[in-house]
């Protein structure tokens, strides 16, 4: 096999390790595999390892935020610092050591090779050290932790002069190594993003057309070419950042010379892509999930793959909306006001396409199913509430606000959480060769989707009455205690430890059916892509019965001239 | 495992674009981009301070004109890196040495480049001492690394060249890199230098 | 502090047009270029790919 391989142009390295022997070490075979499938597991379990870490983070900040100055059940009294770092904690954590390593590092190793019929990813060996130097990230910001002043407490957009001054945020050390961790975690998935890339365009299937890859799979494309060409000003600015901190620069410090909002557009000209490079997979998902659950073709699949190229162009012209009460010029201000209503067009398009599948589809409302519809209709309103904010005229009163927290979290939650756990039942079958308990996964649902509006609801609730954001104990400021507000903080805490309690259900639905679940066969939901022609779990090199042969698209259900309703991509006729 | 494939493996594709030259294409897209930022902060830092004041008075202007030649230099450099890569596919003995002419021209940038650090330093242009000079040593140092990478590699390169056992696909992304950092020079020149 | 640092404020100057002008322009440059870098990479893929598939037929 080796040799075949290196006739056929591909990158020698790694390859040869395959077919013949598989590393027998336990710590040769999940910790130092170049395997796509090792890789992707390693990315899933870390990301939601941090998961805990984010949610911990948030129940700690939440319950000082609804009961001011009480000790916090597992933390103790929340005091300022702690809650400035609890914030930060839970933002970074969540996008950048959750949301980016499941949805783009997890999803695309594991899926790519699989979904376009191939052994293994185009550089093995640059995987494996993308998710060494995403590992070592994790160490650095846990050394951050419990670094002298603490964590870093600047939020997660890091705003100098806050960020850049030890006498502000008075973490002399917490800062600088929250950055080289936010550093690290880029260069990790730089890396991935050039094998994914690469992969995709070269090492597909024999008859694997452009319009024949899975949406999916299209979508991590593009989100990965957009986190590459958006991340190069963000490291700039974090270089000039880290130098401010170290070796006392000014370059975003007025006193020295230096412009504090320059951060701000180096920071938000990445910040708003990486928004689309989260959401593009997950609406990936969830094409995946709804064309299988509804038995039908995906309604225009050219069109989502083109309104995803279009909302990643988009993407590009809209960040300064973040900046509207910064100080930059009006006239730019109604550019970017322009450009992020635009935005919202491909978005929806997306959408509609989704309930144009399922219009007419036989819908099984399994526990994927359900996963996909609510990410529909709850990334809706999170949308819908983004137009508010795009407008620069509502947003100078909005900004700052809870409005800001609700609408972001109802796209953020539905992108990290929703899809994901759609993503994850809906693959496990494939992952571990078993199929999760479908009554227990339907308790999990209900009991993350209700207390998720429960949360975010009271926050639009006391946006809109003017709640800022960052006040760490109102009872500071009666003055702008309004009667009622405090029963809203109450309810969205008390909603929030409902969620993160329901997920004590999927952890043990995780494990128990990984390991006593019912068995399940290569193809268990019908469906047409190549990652069901593998066995479950596909072993070393995916599918031992020689690579498959792609006739058609990934979308062929119930095609009147075929018996069974489904049609897969390597059957001939 | 041979035994059972049912799907002959030369059925495999063939690539459009060979792995290692997309790879590193894209990769010098992500690195052009952090020069972009570099660059674009500097210059609107540049336009927002007070006419007269930048750079400041008191403090060295920056040596434009001996700079001029360690710009020819290495763009000479990426040119006779060009000429190797011609030479070596048509499998010339004298590849080899032209290559590490190119080496030489990209070591005395390098080496210039140094000597010049040095004398401004001593003319009290530092890291800390304005936002010229922060900006300087941050995209110069900056473009400096990525040298010293691109020299490291292509050394190595010359190594396996000499040896015969260069692979066509590592000479690309070394190539391309090195282009990558020639190419960057003028526009850094133009934009920090003037 | 050095008072030659101050004078080299760069939001001294910020409200002027010379310098809302250098944001502009910088804003367009750096939107485009990714993009156009991207599409120059699609393009030569495209290119490429069209010229195997001619290459491939004219062999038949």
């Amino acid at each position: 096999m080796s040799t075949a391989t290196a006739e056929h142009g591909h990158e020698g390295q790694g390859h040869d390790a395959h077919g013949h022997h598989e590393p027998q070490n336990f710590f040769l075979k999940y910790f130092w595999s170049t395997d796509h499938k090792i890789i992707g597991m390693q990315y899933l379990f870390t990301g939601l390892a941090m998961a805990v870490v984010g949610g911990f983070a948030v129940y700690a900040f939440r319950m000082q935020l609804a009961f001011p100055g009480m000790s916090v059940p597992g933390w103790g009294r929340v005091t300022a610092t702690d809650y400035n770092a609890l914030v930060t904690t839970h933002g970074s954590v969540m996008i950048f050591w959750v949301a980016m390593p499941v949805l783009i590092a997890a999803l695309g190793n594991y899926l790519i090779p699989l979904m376009i019929g191939c052994d293994d990813m185009v550089f093995p060996r640059l995987n494996r050290l993308s998710y060494q130097l995403f590992l070592l990230s994790i160490v650095v910001l846990f050394m951050s932790f419990y670094a002298q002043g603490g964590g870093f407490g600047g939020a997660w957009t890091s705003y100098p002069p806050l960020a850049a001054k030890a006498e502000y945020n008075l973490t002399p050390a917490g800062a600088p190594l929250w950055l080289l961790a936010v550093a690290l975690e880029f260069a990790a998935f730089l890396l991935g993003g050039i094998n994914f890339v690469t992969t995709v365009m070269n090492s597909r299937a024999p008859g694997m057309k452009m319009f024949d890859i899975p949406m999916v799979i299209w979508m991590i494309i593009i989100a990965s070419i957009m986190f590459m060409a958006s991340v190069g000003p963000l490291v700039a600015g974090a270089v000039m950042l880290f130098f401010d901190q170290t070796l006392g620069t000014g370059f975003f410090d007025p006193n020295q010379g230096g412009d504090p909002v320059l951060w701000q557009h180096l920071f938000w000209f990445f910040g708003h892509p990486e928004v689309y490079v989260v959401l593009l997979p997950a609406m990936g998902i969830v094409a995946e999930v709804v064309t299988t659950f509804a038995r039908k073709k995906l309604f225009a699949y050219k069109t989502v793959l083109y309104t995803a190229v279009g909302t990643g162009v988009l993407g590009f012209f809209v960040w300064a909306h973040h900046q509207f009460i910064a100080g930059i010029d009006p006239r730019m201000a109604n550019i970017f006001s322009v450009t992020t209503l635009l935005i919202s067009i491909p978005v929806a398009e997306m959408c509609f396409v989704y309930i144009a599948t399922l219009y007419g589809g036989s819908i099984r409302l399994t526990t994927p199913m359900l996963w996909a519809l609510a990410f529909i209709g709850e990334f809706l309103i999170g949308g819908v509430t983004g137009i508010f904010l795009g407008a620069s005229g509502a947003d100078i009163y909005f900004h700052d606000t809870y409005f800001v927290i609700a609408h972001f979290h109802y796209t953020f939650f539905p992108i990290a959480f929703i899809a994901v756990f759609a993503a994850m039942t809906y693959w496990f079958p494939k992952m571990f060769g078993r199929y999760m308990n479908e009554a227990w996964g339907k308790v999990h649902f209900w009991g993350t989707i209700i207390p998720f509006n429960f949360i975010f609801i009271p926050l639009f609730l006391l946006g809109a009455r003017g709640d800022h954001r960052r006040i760490y104990d109102y009872t500071h400021f009666p003055d702008l205690m309004k009667p009622g507000m405090q029963d809203l903080r109450i309810l969205a805490t008390l909603a929030l430890v409902t969620l993160l309690a329901f997920q004590l259900v999927f952890v043990v639905n995780f494990f128990l059916s990984m390991f006593r679940g019912k068995k399940a066969e290569a193809n268990p939901w019908k469906a047409n892509t190549l990652e069901w022609v593998a066995p479950s779990p596909p072993p070393h090199g995916n599918f031992p019965e020689g690579l498959p042969n792609v006739y058609r698209g990934p979308y062929e259900f119930s095609h009147p001239d075929r018996q069974e309703d489904y049609w897969p991509q390597n059957v001939a006729s | 495992m041979e035994a059972v494939v049912t799907n002959p493996v030369p059925e495999r594709r063939k690539p459009v674009v060979p792995s290692a030259v997309l790879g590193t294409l894209i990769f010098v897209i992500a690195e052009v981009m952090f020069f972009a930022g570099l660059i674009s902060a500097h210059t609107i830092s540049r336009a927002g301070s007070l006419p007269g004041l930048w750079p400041m008075p008191g403090q060295p202007t920056l040596p434009a004109e001996a700079t001029a030649l360690n710009t020819v230099l290495l763009l000479l450099s990426g040119a006779v890196l060009f000429f190797g890569y011609r030479l070596w596919k048509k499998q010339s003995p004298v590849a080899h040495w032209v290559t590490l002419a190119a080496w030489g021209l990209g070591a005395a940038f390098v080496a210039l480049q140094g000597v010049e650090w040095v004398a401004l330093l001593s003319q009290g242009l530092t890291l800390r001492s304005s936002p010229l000079g922060s900006f300087f040593y941050l995209i110069v140092g900056g473009h400096a690394v990525h040298a010293l990478a691109a020299l490291v590699a292509m050394f190595w390169a010359w190594m396996q060249m000499a040896r015969g056992q260069l692979t066509s696909g590592f000479f690309f992304g070394v190539q391309t890199f090195w282009y990558f950092v020639v190419l960057m020079w003028p526009v850094i020149y133009a934009r920090v230098y003037f | 502090m050095n008072q030659l640092v101050l004078l080299a404020c760069a939001v001294c100057g910020a409200g002027e047009d010379r310098a809302s002008g250098a944001l502009l322009v910088m804003t367009i440059i750096i939107s485009l270029l990714p993009l156009g870098m991207m599409g120059g990479l699609i393009g030569y893929f495209v290119y490429q790919s069209r010229k195997g598939d001619q290459a491939a037929e004219d062999a038949k």
